[in-house]
C-alpha cells in the first residue's frame, strides 16, 4: 500500500453506538463518521505515517531539549529558585506527596516517553513495510496512554503560574520552557496527523 | 430515531467488533482479535457496575477536594492554607478575570458538570430510556474529551511548589486538598473509560 491512497470502502461497527456503517472509499483528506450518532469512524490525513515519523522525531529532539536545560527561573534580590520540568515532581516527592508527585510524572513524563519512542517503534519499521515484535500490544498501549499524555495541560498550568507569580518577583523563561512550548504544538499536530485505522492495516500488510 | 428498527448494529449480526483496533469479526469461541489479540466484548464487561464504583468514589473524594487546602503558602513565619475556591477568588480580586475563569472551569464547572453528566448517562442506560439517544451520545463525547483538562490545577500547584522557595520570604508547599483533587480527576477519567457508550443505543434494537 503506497502513501497517499485512497483507503478502501470497509465495513465498520461504530465504536460509540454499534451501528454497522459501510464506510466509502475516502480519498485524502476525507473523513466517515457514524449516519446514527455522528462519531468519527475512520479518516485519512495525507502522507499520514510519513508526517508522523518525522514528527514524532521532531518532538523527541524537543522533549530531549526540554528536560536538559532549565526551565523557569524565579525570585528576586539575589534569591533565585532554577527549575528544570522535574523539579516539581522531585519536590512533591521529598515533601511526602508521592501520589502527587507519581501523577504527574506519569501523565508529563513517563507518558510522552513512550508515547514518542512507542511510536517510533511502530511508524520507522512501517516505512519499509516491516513489524517489529509486539507491534500490535505497542499499538494497543499507545491508544489506551494517548488521554494520558497530558503535555498540553501542563503549558496551561505554566501560562496560569505564571500569571499568579510574577507579581511576586520575576519569572525568567528558560531554553526548555520554548522547547516545551514547540513540544506541545508538535505533538498536537502528530495526533492529528496519524490515524489509528491507516496504522492497523498497514500493520496488517507488513512482514 | 424512529428509524431505529431498520439499522443494525454489530451485535445484531451475529459480529464484534475489537475495541482496541476496530477489526470485526464474527462472534466465535475465540476470545481474542485476530489482527492485534485484544481481548474481544460485545459490550464492555460490567460496564454500569463499574462506571457507579468508580463515580461515587469521585464524589466521596470531591468533598475533601474542595474543603481542605490545596497549596500551603508560608511567609515571614505566617502559614496560610487555600482551597480551590480561595485560588479563584485571588484571581478575581486581583482582576485576572480570564485566569479566574480558566481555573473556576477546569477546577470547579468541569468536575461538577462532569459528575452530573456521568449520574445522568447512567441513570438513562439503566432505565433503558428511548429519550435523547443523539444528546446523550454527544454528552458522553464531551465528558470524555473535556474530563482531562481538570489537571491544570494540580500542575499549577506542581510549579509553583518547584519555583516559591525563597526561604522565609515566601515558600509553598502542597497542600492534602490537591491529593483529593488529583484522585478526583484520575477516577472520573477512568469512570468516563469505564463506561460503555453503545449502552445508551442498545434497548431500541432488542424492543424492535
Amino acid at each position: 500500500m503506497a502513501e497517499d491512497e485512497s483507503l478502501q470502502p470497509i465495513l465498520v461497527a461504530c465504536p460509540d453506538c454499534d451501528l454497522l456503517n459501510q464506510l466509502p472509499e475516502l480519498a485524502p483528506d476525507e473523513s466517515a463518521s457514524c449516519v446514527r450518532c455522528d462519531a468519527t469512524l475512520s479518516r485519512n490525513p495525507k502522507n499520514s505515517l510519513a508526517r508522523g515519523l518525522a514528527l514524532t522525531w521532531t518532538a523527541i529532539i524537543l522533549f530531549a531539549i526540554a528536560n536538559a536545560f532549565p526551565f523557569l527561573s524565579f525570585g528576586k534580590d539575589g534569591i533565585v529558585t532554577h527549575s528544570t520540568l522535574v523539579s516539581g515532581i522531585i519536590s512533591l516527592y521529598h515533601e511526602g506527596m508521592y501520589f502527587l508527585s507519581a501523577a504527574v510524572g506519569f501523565t508529563t513524563i513517563v507518558v510522552p516517553v513512550i508515547v514518542l519512542s512507542g511510536l517510533c517503534y511502530l511508524l520507522l519499521p512501517l516505512r519499509f513495510d516491516r513489524k517489529l515484535p509486539g507491534a500490535e500490544f505497542i499499538c494497543r498501549w499507545l491508544l489506551r496512554l494517548q488521554p494520558w499524555n497530558m503535555v498540553e495541560i501542563f503549558l496551561i498550568g505554566i501560562i496560569v503560574t505564571a500569571v499568579k507569580l510574577h507579581k511576586m518577583a520575576d519569572l525568567v523563561p528558560g531554553l526548555s520552557a520554548w522547547a516545551f512550548i514547540l513540544l506541545v504544538f508538535v505533538l498536537t499536530w502528530t495526533q492529528a496527523t496519524l490515524e489509528p485505522r491507516l496504522i492497523w492495516e498497514r500493520l496488517e500488510a507488513a512482514r | 430515531m424512529s428509524s431505529a428498527g431498520t439499522m443494525l448494529t454489530s451485535r445484531d449480526a451475529n459480529l464484534v467488533s475489537c475495541h482496541d483496533c476496530g477489526h470485526l469479526a464474527p462472534v466465535s469461541a475465540a476470545h481474542c482479535c485476530a489482527r492485534c489479540n485484544a481481548t474481544l466484548h460485545s459490550r464492555l464487561p460490567d460496564s454500569v457496575n463499574r462506571t457507579w464504583a468508580l463515580l461515587i468514589t469521585a464524589m466521596i473524594l470531591y468533598i475533601p477536594a474542595n474543603l481542605m487546602p490545596i497549596t500551603l503558602t508560608s511567609s515571614l513565619g505566617k502559614t496560610q492554607g487555600d482551597t480551590i475556591m480561595q485560588g479563584v477568588l485571588y484571581f478575581l480580586s486581583h482582576g485576572e478575570w480570564p485566569i479566574a475563569l480558566v481555573i473556576f472551569s477546569a477546577s470547579i464547572l468541569v468536575p461538577l458538570s462532569k459528575m452530573i453528566a456521568m449520574t445522568y448517562l447512567l441513570i438513562s442506560v439503566q432505565r433503558r430510556s428511548p429519550k435523547r439517544r443523539v444528546e446523550r451520545a454527544k454528552i458522553y463525547r464531551m465528558v470524555e474529551f473535556v474530563g482531562r483538562w481538570s489537571m491544570i490545577d494540580v500542575f499549577v500547584v506542581t510549579i509553583m511548589v518547584a519555583l516559591v522557595k525563597l526561604g522565609a520570604l515566601a515558600t509553598i508547599r502542597a497542600g492534602s486538598g490537591a491529593i483529593f483533587f488529583c484522585a478526583v480527576v484520575i477516577i472520573t477519567m477512568i469512570a468516563a473509560e469505564s463506561f460503555d457508550p453503545r449502552l445508551i443505543w442498545d434497548e431500541s434494537e432488542a424492543d424492535d
